[in-house]
């Protein structure tokens, strides 16, 4: 998306450069706005957007499923040697610094993965340059270990959810308080 | 006097109504096939942008439920949750406003398949500027820092 808006066209493999050609090109992007909703609905049936709405609730999505099952007991490290994007780490940090000209609270959350904490040395020292209190690590939490929580490896459920939702209420109640007060 | 069925069939009988009134036909069946067509690859989420790109067709119907939804809570402390498809499974907002007695309002705006770049842009030109939050919880995970997702993902079905 970067680079759809920057021209960027540099390093590209052949099907980058192609995909990306297709997006500066195409119609559905460039005329997205004036797409002409359908008339009539003779068969009643929900958009898109609409279907996909009625299954959020407050843009959260609620999931029940279970599809996550191990027999792994214990948090297991895992390195991955990804190489770091650094125009996306820029753009994070320069995000983050023009949240905070706004005087607008902010948390990253590194949140957690089933039965793994992924250390990956590119990208671990960034992250641990962002203030204490603006940092909320659950890469590899051992309270998030039970497959009950997850939908699927990645995903938490609506178990797994409220979990999560504590540490960060935890987190974040003293500038909630301080914000609420004043 | 002519009653009006006699006129309409008059109207009827005359060969240039009926030619008009063909054409008129053909062009109705041709606007609600069309129309039909439009409606069923709407509902099949092929009007807009491919889902490849992330679900960003969400992204103004979100936006605007969330802003209706801050407008009827006035004065309430205002939070945000930005981040891809974990981040829209993992905050529960209705917890978030019940573990502080409803004093604050919470909306989940992530957006599954979306990666930084975007929420970057995502936050600077949509959330900030027309929704005023007072907090922004940003979930964030390794793969959005990585400049070959497709081979991440090859490497991660290798150890599950």
């Amino acid at each position: 998306m970067l680079r759809y808006y920057t021209n960027n066209f540099e390093g590209l493999d052949f099907n980058g450069f192609l995909k990306l050609c297709l997006l500066k090109i195409s119609a559905i992007y460039r005329y997205r706005g004036l797409a002409v909703p359908p008339f009539t609905n003779l068969t009643n049936t929900p958009n898109f957007v609409q279907s996909e709405l009625a299954a959020l609730e407050r843009g959260y999505w609620r999931t029940a499923k279970q599809g996550y099952s191990s027999n792994i007991t214990s948090i297991i490290d895992v390195t991955i040697n990804q190489q770091t994007d650094n125009a996306t780490v820029s753009m994070f940090f320069k995000t983050l610094e023009y949240v905070r000209d706004q005087s607008i609270n902010f948390l990253i959350v590194y949140g957690p993965y089933n039965k793994y904490r992924r250390i990956v040395p590119s990208l671990d020292p960034i992250l641990a340059t962002i203030s204490n209190n603006n940092f909320l690590n659950l890469n590899g939490n051992a309270s998030f270990l039970p497959n009950e929580y997850y939908y699927n490896e990645d995903h938490l459920n609506r178990y797994g959810a409220p979990i999560y939702s504590r540490f960060v209420c935890e987190k974040i109640t003293d500038i909630v308080l301080a914000g609420t007060s004043s | 006097m002519m009653s009006r069925m006699q006129r309409f069939r008059i109207f009827f009988k005359d060969k240039s109504h009926q030619n008009w009134i063909k054409s008129l036909i053909l062009f109705g069946i041709l606007f609600f096939s069309i129309d039909s067509c439009m409606n069923i690859l709407d509902a099949l989420g092929m009007m807009g942008e491919p889902y490849d790109w992330g679900n960003r067709l969400l992204i103004p119907a979100k936006v605007n439920q969330a802003r209706d939804l801050f407008l009827q809570n006035p004065g309430k402390f205002r939070i945000v949750h930005i981040g891809d498809s974990r981040g829209e499974t993992n905050l529960d907002p209705f917890y978030v406003d019940e573990y502080f007695s409803n004093t604050t309002i919470t909306y989940n705006l992530a957006i599954s398949g979306t990666e930084n770049q975007f929420q970057s842009l995502y936050i600077k030109h949509v959330i900030i500027p027309r929704l005023h939050p007072n907090l922004i919880i940003w979930d964030v995970n390794n793969v959005d820092f990585d400049n070959d997702v497709e081979e991440l993902r090859q490497r991660t079905e290798m150890y599950t």
